[in-house]
């Protein structure tokens, strides 16, 4: 019969309990580490709200000549372009802000760079407008994470 | 009495398991912090459209003031009225709005979801049917807060219309003011 | 002979002792990263909602600016006679901005509440007393001219009535508003009274040049505002970075915008930015094709 020592642990034990807390640490590293992916797109998102309410709140302003922001596609680049009537200048406008060109720049040792904002190539941020027997809607559509967050706001302008 | 055999190999188990448990509870925060942050973002989205709604809903009501040939002041709507009671806005005496009639005789009050208004298929359509508005119309109340003698636009004979719109972040069926969003406006007008 | 099970070898020892150094050494690495990313999170989580809560009241108000319903003038007691006093005033010339870089601006409006009330809300950064730390606080008076008209008895306890005094964002690093006229072009400045010697300096071409008859170009500016862009940069409260970087931070157009340098820190920062057609502001655009009548809008929106 084996004579079990009940005073200690075995070696085998220890290693299998550090095993499996090795795991949960694991674990938890990989908890962290998808929260701050998180944290950044939720502020991402954030702002993303603000940007969606600035073109709805543009076409209000200007709701007589709503066809001109139709179809608007904001890239994920940008670059000036002669802007010389109003709604040209307000796209352009949109574009730069939604590059967040003008913003914030910072230089963590090799030289000054922009914050980009996240933006794949898949991403679709596009406006719409819509006019029928005297009613014009528009509406402005953003998706982002290859489809898979989207985002949409529309409003009767007149 | 066992006791237990306080050996040197021990002492680390413990304390990473101790370790293991203060992650987890951080790891709870972590993931609270996180989850309430992004529940933010859509509280404020579906405000932000509700908004929007409760504008969309003052477009509807200048087409409709536009093709009237008359405005005659009926009574009160609060009984025909679902969310957009007359007294969320302050500028009404309680009790003495007076809404403006239709051509049939009723006060003209109108509701509808956003989706049967913009057009839009999918996501976006189911989206936009838990959003609505809606809205009445009375002449602009007098410093005292009655709407049944009508403001003129000093120096013209231009009439004051009120519209009272207000925009709900569900649909027309679903709003109810205790626990739903509710953004109220009131756009001024006159009409030429 | 039985051997003595109480005690250990020294290789039995100096093994336990490597692997328990170790493992607490890898528990403790763990937990210090761990405790990194949580900090980092928290502080990010801050900073988004305080932005968002105070652009969420700032748009809000720009929506109202200048709403001036349509009994006020006779029933307020107060004695403004000529609309033209501030409905809006962005204090953005060199000499009266604020803020830790001195290149915030400073935004005062107003709008009325009810037949005798009107309520005016500014929006400055400010800080506490021994402290570097700036903060973006609202400020809410009610009825704040105090001139009572001749016989008008009421209201005297509502005039100069500070209601609110609010620190909506703390670690502010940047403050800017930027009106923009009908056209899309910028507007500055923009005050009721003389915004200074800045008003002759601003000869850029973008800003309005329209003839101002008795009023000064700041004056002239306000009855032209259709818009206004907002933003705001703010700092986390604590640091949050590995390794230290600098910032410059430009906040739109040059000249109009700020030109803040910030030298090397771990702090992190971010600037959320809001655009607002200011409806009551703005002049009301009328059709040019009639339908069965056309509407020409009085006023424009409250709440």
């Amino acid at each position: 019969m084996v004579n079990k020592n009940q005073k200690g642990i075995t070696v085998i034990e220890a290693l299998v309990c550090m095993v499996i807390i090795g795991i949960g640490f694991v674990a938890m590293m990989q908890l962290s580490a998808y929260s701050i992916g998180a944290m950044d797109r939720s502020i991402e998102k954030n702002k993303m709200n603000f940007l969606s309410e600035m073109v709805l709140e543009d076409m209000i302003g200007d709701p007589y000549n709503a066809s001109s922001y139709a179809n608007v596609s904001m890239g994920c680049t940008y670059s000036s372009s002669q802007a010389t009537s109003l709604p040209t200048r307000k796209i352009d406008k949109w574009k730069k802000v939604f590059s967040e060109d003008d913003f914030i720049k910072f230089n963590s040792g090799s030289g000054f760079k922009d914050k980009i904002p996240e933006c794949a190539s898949g991403d679709l941020k596009k406006t719409s407008v819509v006019s029928s027997s005297g009613r014009t809607q528009a509406k402005i559509n953003m998706s982002t994470g290859q489809g898979k967050r989207k985002k949409f706001l529309g409003v009767i302008l007149k | 009495m066992k006791k237990l055999n306080s050996s040197e190999k021990g002492f680390a188990l413990p304390v990473a398991l101790m370790l293991l448990v203060v992650m987890t509870l951080m790891g709870a925060a972590l993931v609270t912090t996180t989850s309430s942050d992004m529940g933010s973002n859509n509280e404020r989205d579906n405000s932000s459209q509700a908004f929007y709604a409760a504008e969309s809903g003052i477009s509807m009501a200048k087409e409709w003031l536009a093709l009237q040939p008359s405005y005659v002041p009926g009574s009160n709507p609060d009984n025909q009225l679902r969310f957009c009671k007359t007294s969320l806005f302050p500028s009404i005496r309680p009790g003495q709005a007076r809404a403006i009639r239709n051509q049939g005789g009723q006060n003209h009050i109108y509701r509808n979801n956003l989706s049967a208004l913009i057009s839009a298929s999918g996501q976006e359509a189911t989206r936009l049917s838990n959003f609505s508005f809606e809205y009445f119309i009375t002449q602009t109340p007098d410093r005292n807060g009655y709407t049944s003698s009508p403001q003129k636009k000093p120096g013209t004979n231009n009439i004051y219309y009120t519209i009272y719109s207000c925009g709900c972040d569900a649909s027309i069926a679903n709003c109810r003011s205790q626990n739903n969003n509710i953004i109220a406006l009131e756009a001024i007008v006159t009409i030429k | 002979m039985k051997k003595n099970i109480k005690a250990f070898t020294l290789a039995e020892v100096l093994v336990a002792i490597v692997i328990g150094v170790i493992s607490v050494a890898a528990a403790f690495s763990a937990y210090n990263y761990y405790t990194k990313s949580y900090e980092s999170v928290s502080q990010k989580a801050n900073v988004n909602s305080a932005a968002r809560d105070a652009l969420i009241l700032i748009t809000k108000d720009l929506r109202n600016a200048g709403f001036i319903g349509t009994t006020f003038l006779t029933a307020s007691c107060e004695n403004i006679t000529n609309m033209r006093d501030a409905k809006i005033e962005l204090a953005s010339v060199s000499s009266k901005r604020s803020g830790p870089y001195g290149q915030a601006d400073n935004l005062m409006l107003w709008y009325t509440t009810s037949p005798q009330d009107r309520k005016q809300v500014s929006y400055t950064l400010q800080r506490k007393q021994n402290s570097s730390e700036y903060y973006l606080a609202r400020d809410v008076k009610i009825n704040p001219e105090g001139q009572r008209r001749g016989g008008c008895q009421g209201y005297n306890s509502a005039f100069n009535h500070p209601v609110n005094n609010e620190l909506l964002v703390s670690h502010v690093e940047d403050f800017q508003v930027i009106f923009k006229d009908k056209d899309g072009k910028i507007l500055a400045p923009a005050c009721s009274m003389s915004c200074g010697p800045e008003e002759t300096k601003l000869g850029n071409n973008n800003i309005v040049a329209t003839s101002y008859g008795n009023m000064t170009r700041g004056q002239a500016n306000q009855e032209n505002i259709h818009s206004a862009d907002i933003y705001l940069t703010v700092r986390s409260p604590k640091e949050v970075y590995n390794s230290e970087r600098s910032f410059r931070i430009v906040n739109g157009e040059a000249g109009y915008g700020s030109n803040i340098s910030v030298s090397a820190d771990k702090y992190y920062r971010e600037t959320f930015f809001a655009s607002v057609h200011t409806r009551n502001l703005s002049i009301p655009q009328v059709p040019t094709t009639n339908t069965a009548g056309s509407i020409g809008e009085g006023q424009g929106y409250n709440k």
